[in-house]
């Protein structure tokens, strides 16, 4: 799958997903087992309205959402996941004003779920936030939203 | 209702956001989450997104850990959640926070949710807090 093919996959990803478009966030490219996404940040997703930073539980949805991107991108058939456990430490407040980086990585797969773990760090990557690890159902109860599914929609 | 709660929840643009109420403060802090469009994980389900069921769950738990701190706020330390049942949209998401344990240093916090009744919780959270001690 080349950048441009990627790109289109995540933004059929995120289209219809309110929360997806609620944080904006941005594709900024996949390897292996990994992706790496951006978090603007928002006045509404601050902790404050004078110098806050994105908020604890944004940070959160930002994870979860990197995690479950990554899980689908490794299915090699469609089928529809859920998140069963995120459990994510909050190391450090995120910088004032400042977007974020959030990296997710698929290290483990089973028939029925699959194991990632997930970083948020400052833009530049130099201070970590938030570590988070998760685990995913593979095959949950409704239709599958997969990679192949995407790709069929996004020729 | 503790006033202190709700300037947080008022302050506080996250929370209005996601337009989270604080349903009662005794003897637990008990929120109200009316679905919005924006909550939206998957649209094939018309289901919550897991991540705004974290954010819930943890705005909850910080007015439980403000409550027990004396108005003072607690930074989270980690979250671990257990995703139970789907949270389904078009639904309000009902939460409510237990004081584990409150320690000089620690604050422990559990949260649950729920769309029918408690009985039949959608997720559950263990909330960690840190105290910030007075210098």
């Amino acid at each position: 799958m080349d950048a441009l093919q990627l790109e289109k996959v995540y933004e059929l990803f995120t289209a219809g997903v309110g929360a997806h478009s609620d944080m904006s966030l941005r594709f900024v490219s996949t390897e292996a087992n990994r992706v790496v996404l951006e978090m603007p940040f928002q006045k509404k997703h601050a902790t404050a309205l004078q110098n806050g930073s994105l908020h604890p539980g944004a940070l959160a949805a930002s994870l979860d959402s990197a995690c479950g991107f990554v899980v689908l991108l490794n299915l090699e058939v469609p089928q529809a996941i859920a998140t069963v456990n995120l459990r994510i430490d909050h190391i450090h407040a995120a910088p004032i004003g400042k977007n974020v980086r959030i990296e997710a990585e698929c290290y483990q797969q089973t028939d029925e779920f699959a194991y990632v773990n997930a970083f948020a760090t400052s833009l530049d990557g130099t201070i970590k936030l938030c570590s988070a690890i998760g685990i995913f159902k593979i095959g949950s109860p409704g239709p599958p939203l997969g990679r192949d599914l995407l790709m069929r929609q996004a020729d | 209702m503790d006033g202190n709660l709700l300037q947080f929840l008022e302050k506080t643009p996250y929370a209005k956001n996601y337009g989270t109420q604080l349903v009662k403060c005794e003897p637990d802090v008990e929120c109200l989450t009316p679905w919005a469009e924006h909550f939206t994980g998957n649209p094939l389900l018309q289901a919550w997104h897991g991540g705004v069921v974290v954010g819930v769950l943890e705005l909850t738990g910080a007015l439980q850990a403000l409550k027990a701190s004396g108005n003072e706020e607690c930074p989270l330390l980690s979250a671990n959640v257990n995703f139970l049942r789907p949270t389904k949209g078009d639904a309000a998401v009902h939460t409510r926070a237990y004081i584990v344990r409150s320690g000089r240093q620690i604050l422990n916090v559990d949260v649950v949710a729920w769309q029918i009744s408690p009985e039949k919780p959608t997720a559950a959270a263990s909330l960690t807090f840190a105290r910030v001690m007075p210098s």
